[in-house]
């Protein structure tokens, strides 16, 4: 058999090269994975859990063990900003007060909160390569592959693959990642697309013919991709390339999340006008 | 048939265990925004002291475990990692690596390699990354890190390969 090989060896790589080709492109794409995949992903999760808390445990520990004299200082300053943030209060809770009565009044609704489920980030992404995380959620959670990802700071991404216990999530900062937006300013429609260089950034792509993008505008989700609820935050534009005479006009966006230290996130299950429909 | 099957199903359990680490400890404490490849590391080592063929089989089982519990595309790690335990198997045949400094040379030449068929292959299939950024920000930083695991992997790996061999042989 081994002599069969060896002879025969330029014909068999080309032949288990193109059925790899054939396999990786079939398997591009997808938002299901095998039985396979699926036990092995969930035999992983609880490990994973417990490895990755351990870790940032540890990272914590040395991290307060290191800089000691900084928390000290950190600690003067934080217990004058809570006097400040004291005094803030008092007066914001009077607000609110005021705030309640004048909403009925008014006769406005009160906003209707998302339907979320919290979910820990257990991994991430094993190479370089892609920007996605895994959380401890699956379809035994409810999970659903197109269910969007979100902070209170912000969206993350998009629910891509989902096992029993565990679903991994494309982030927005993924070049694959598209997003439909708008300017908060102007209401103009835009398109948030992942950046591959640098990492953790988008761009903005606007919709419309005759654009006023500038630095600083901030981004919401339109709520026209059917995905992400409408208004939702996403980043602000850091800088804004007109192009070759200014002809087109392109963003560059820092997003509110900061991907590398999410921990926890929330995962939307649905919005005001119900059930959130499976990706695009 | 335990002399086949044996040495396997040990390095299935050492790839799961490598994935774990990666995906948990290693992915919690990034070097300068970078994270080692483990599985790519034990692959090239296994060429290195097992010879082209083996390698490539270990790159086959590895690359498909990556493939299956962490992967976005079924065959994409497959067919990196059993292209760099067979580079790295043909380079033992060439060159005599003779210590941990000479397999190293090998892991950095062999996971610059390996990274470098994974950012083609993606690339063929609209996943790749602008050809600079990949070099100098994923491709050069992997392999760095990857030398500084196989310093430590390289004497631990050739201790369980001939526990390994003992036991067949027993």
């Amino acid at each position: 058999m081994l002599v069969l090989l060896r002879q025969w060896r330029v014909l068999v790589a080309i032949i288990v090269f193109l059925v790899l080709a054939g396999l990786i492109y079939l398997t591009n794409d997808r938002s299901a994975v095998t039985p396979i995949e699926a036990f092995l992903r969930d035999l992983l999760a609880p490990a994973q859990g417990l490895l990755t808390r351990a870790s940032r445990g540890i990272q914590r520990t040395l991290h307060g063990v290191t800089s000691w004299r900084r928390i000290a200082e950190e600690n003067a300053r934080l217990l004058e900003l809570v006097d400040e943030l004291r005094l803030e209060n008092n007066e914001l809770l009077q607000y609110r007060g005021e705030n309640a009565v004048l909403r009925e009044a008014l006769g406005f609704a009160q906003a209707t909160s998302l339907n979320l489920l919290a979910a820990e980030v257990i991994g991430r992404s094993p190479s370089n390569w892609f920007s996605s995380i895994v959380l401890n959620r699956g379809y035994r959670d409810g999970v659903k592959p197109g269910m969007p990802v979100i902070t209170a700071k912000g969206i993350v991404g998009q629910v891509r693959e989902v096992t029993s216990r565990t679903s991994s999530v494309l982030l927005i900062v993924d070049p694959k990642s598209a997003v439909g937006a708008m300017v908060r300013r102007t209401r103009e429609p835009v398109l948030v697309e992942g950046n591959a260089e640098p990492p953790g950034t988008c761009t903005v792509r606007p919709l419309v013919r005759e654009p006023d993008l500038k630095r600083g505008d901030r981004i919401v989700t339109s709520g026209l991709s059917r995905i992400f609820p409408k208004g939702l935050q996403i980043g602000y534009v850091d800088e804004v390339d007109t192009g070759y005479y200014g002809l087109s006009s392109t963003g560059h966006l820092i997003p509110w999340v900061d991907f590398s230290r999410l921990e926890y996130v929330f995962i939307v299950r649905s919005s005001k006008s119900g059930d959130l429909e499976e990706g695009e | 048939m335990k002399r086949f099957v044996f040495p396997f199903v040990l390095l299935a359990v050492s790839f799961l265990l490598a994935i774990l680490l990666q995906t948990t400890v290693f992915s919690v404490w990034e070097v300068w925004g970078t994270r080692p490849d483990l599985i790519g590391v034990i692959v090239i080592l296994m060429g290195v002291i097992r010879g082209p063929y083996f390698g490539g089989a270990v790159g086959i089982l590895g690359g498909f475990l990556v493939d299956l519990t962490v992967g976005r595309m079924i065959g994409l790690n497959l067919l990196s990692k059993a292209a760099s335990g067979w580079a790295s198997g043909m380079a033992k045949e060439r060159v005599f690596v003779r210590n941990t400094f000479m397999a190293a040379v090998v892991v950095f030449v062999g996971s610059v390699f390996d990274q470098s068929v994974l950012a083609v292959v993606a690339g063929a299939f609209g996943e790749g990354l602008p050809l600079t950024y990949a070099v100098i920000e994923v491709i050069l930083p992997t392999a760095a890190y990857n030398v500084l695991i196989a310093l430590a992997a390289y004497p631990l790996i050739q201790w369980v390969d001939r526990i390994a061999a003992q036991i067949v042989q027993s």
